[in-house]
């Protein structure tokens, strides 16, 4: 009984055994005559080209097979007589043509061929002849399809999510836990001065130089050496920072540690906002308050002053009859004092009002002259008594949309102002008239005039002529900025010519009812 | 007798404030000298030598903080106790009027006149033990 071992054995000799070995190459050899009669086969071929192929096959019926199977790739650029004629006669190799079925599932197919040299089996003489080899690719050329397509996407999403980075508001960079820069978004180059190439590869604490109000923050006291120390994230701190030429700025900052599968940190993500606007916002709101409160105390420090005296009975009995004239005097003074501080709070809501955008307008149509002359004929009396000469020259009509007491409310402000500052026997003249679908009011005066470089602020908070709140000594500063503010919600605008000793004039324009009757 | 009485400088723009301060101090038996900018101050602190010195800070021209740094300059005022007077009650004021040579910073509302009186007490007083 013939064993396992003695059936190998029965083979190791002769053709049997280079027959099973052809037939289990993967690859389908065929070897042609220089007929094209196939001279050999594997079983390979067959698994390759899917239909039935007999043994005694030639060239012409396998390639016609081809044909019928296969349709060839755009490199293909021969057909298959002119390959099999060009290994023959001009004894080319060829290595590397492929060819793609027609039916699906779509195969491709890496065609090899060479000449070959054998002696022929039925004349025994030595022959010329093809050898072919196809290699079914498929699979492989479907991996490198797949391949390619991630590698695209990846491409694709990679500079996505580049252009994020590089577009996003907030700067945007990461340092390893050595604190070297990795990474380092365009809004870090504007705001640091640094350029990428610069930054990356380059110490954190030589692209962002930080300080607090305390001093410079060494590297130990940064809020990044905390992330990767302690590996929790900061998630905001503010601090100065300095650009690559010294300019200073604040920055809000957030640090995220990224953490390896061993729980390390591996990187820390920053990311960067340039807050000075929204400091300057915050410190205009504190001075604000500040002033203010100032403002407020001072009649309040008055008024509660002398009800502090009068009612502990340090200025005397209340009802002496010999203290009458001096009680009711002081009395007086706190009556003035308290409607101060009401004329003060009507100004602080006013500017509240405007800030907000909630101060509520009762339009009407008014002519504007009319205005002018009733806010004149009320301030006459206080002209006088500074010998003042005040009077208005109104051409033209003036019908507009306005609420008329905020408008009187202007003129009162400004004629107000030109009192202020305009000595005894100087005139203040109101002047108006129509241009340009405006009806424009001008307050001349012929007062001590304010100095050309003050003119742009005047219409700010507490912006007075002196330019400094600290020296100033009469009034809020805020008259101007409620007046700009009532003008603008009009749809108009209001300016100020002046110059040291030249007078003052202010001016404003309100748009004109259209006309339509 | 005059020169047995307490002399006390008030510095102070804001006229009514001025007016309360010294029938105050004036009621308490205090030489009261007054003065409503901060250049003219410094000219009576120099040559009238108050034993105290209430200061404001917000006047025209010259504020408090300058008239300080002025009288600590001048060896005739560099002693002399100043008291600021003031409506500001944020901390960077407080600190800035101490550390320029003031001796006691007072927010104004929040003292009664006679609260603001007895501090000349305090700080003459102690001088003469």
């Amino acid at each position: 009984m013939p064993t396992k071992t003695s059936t190998i054995e029965a083979k190791t000799e002769g053709l049997e055994l280079l027959q099973e070995i052809f037939d289990s190459i993967p690859n389908g050899i065929i070897l042609y005559d220089s007929k094209g009669e196939v001279v050999l086969l594997n079983k390979s071929v067959k698994l390759i080209f899917t239909k039935n192929l007999k043994p005694s096959i030639n060239r012409k019926q396998v390639f016609a097979n081809l044909k019928d199977f296969f349709k060839y790739e755009v490199e293909f650029k021969y057909n298959a007589d002119d390959v099999f004629n060009k290994v023959i006669k001009d004894k080319q190799e060829f290595s590397n043509l492929f060819i793609i079925s027609k039916e699906k599932p779509e195969k491709v197919v890496r065609v090899s061929a060479k000449p070959f040299g054998f002696n022929n089996p039925k004349t025994g003489n030595a022959a010329s002849g093809a050898l072919f080899h196809f290699e079914d690719v498929t699979h492989f050329i479907n991996q490198q399809k797949k391949l390619q397509e991630k590698f695209l996407r990846t491409t694709q999403e990679k500079e996505r999510w580049q252009a994020i980075f590089d577009n996003v508001e907030e700067g945007i960079f990461t340092t390893g836990k050595d604190l070297i820069i990795q990474r380092f978004n365009e809004r870090c180059e504007q705001l640091s001065g640094f350029s990428k190439a610069e930054a990356i590869g380059q110490r954190y604490e030589y692209i962002f130089k930080c300080h607090n109000k305390h001093g410079p923050l060494t590297l130990e006291l940064s809020p990044i050496n905390k992330v990767i120390l302690t590996k929790e994230a900061v998630p905001y701190d503010e601090h100065l920072q300095s650009t690559k030429d010294g300019r200073e700025y604040w920055v809000g900052a957030s640090y995220t540690p990224v953490l390896d599968k061993e729980g390390n940190v591996e990187e820390c993500v920053v990311v960067i906002r340039d807050i000075s606007r929204l400091k300057e916002i915050d410190q205009a709101k504190s001075e604000f308050v500040s002033i203010a409160s100032h403002e407020l105390r001072t009649p309040l420090t008055i008024i509660n002053g002398y009800l502090d005296l009068l009612l502990t009975g340090q200025l005397g009995e209340l009802g002496d009859p010999t203290k009458k004239e001096f009680h009711k005097n002081l009395i007086n003074k706190i009556y003035k004092e308290s409607k101060r501080l009401k004329s003060l709070v009507e100004e602080l809501l006013n500017v509240s009002l405007i800030e907000e955008g909630k101060m509520r307008l009762r339009f009407q149509k008014v002519k504007v002259n009319q205005l002018v002359e009733e806010v004149v004929t009320e301030m006459n009396y206080l002209a006088n008594a500074k010998n003042i000469n005040l009077r208005s020259e109104l051409r033209d009509d003036s019908l507009v949309m306005a609420d008329p007491q905020k408008i009187k409310q202007v003129l009162t402000n400004l004629i107000d102002n030109s009192l202020k500052f305009t000595g005894n026997g100087g005139t203040i003249e109101i002047k108006g008239h129509k241009e340009d679908n405006h009806y424009f009011v001008e307050v001349i005066d012929s007062g001590v005039g304010i100095p050309k470089r003050l003119i742009p602020n005047l219409f700010e908070k507490f912006q007075q002529v002196s330019g400094s709140y600290l020296k100033e000594n009469k009034g809020t500063g805020l008259g101007l900025f409620i007046v700009k503010g009532i003008v603008e919600l009009h749809g108009g605008k209001i300016w100020i010519d002046s110059d040291l000793g030249q007078g003052t004039t202010v001016a404003f324009k309100l748009p004109l009812l259209a006309n339509r009757e | 007798m005059a020169e047995d009485r307490i002399k006390v400088l008030l510095i102070e723009d804001e006229k009514e404030l001025l007016e309360l301060y010294k029938l105050k101090l004036s009621l308490d038996d205090y030489d009261v000298y007054t003065a409503q900018t901060g250049q003219e101050g410094l000219k009576r602190a120099w040559t009238d030598q108050p034993d105290l010195i209430f200061l404001d800070i917000k006047m025209p021209e010259m504020d408090g903080f300058e008239v300080l740094k002025q009288l600590r300059e001048n060896h005739k005022t560099k002693d002399v106790p100043v008291i600021i007077l003031s409506n500001f009650d944020e901390q960077e004021m407080i600190e800035k009027g101490l550390s320029l040579g003031a001796n006691e910073y007072l927010v104004k509302s929040t003292f009664t006149p006679d609260e603001v009186s007895k501090k000349v007490d305090d700080w003459v007083g102690e001088e003469e033990d």
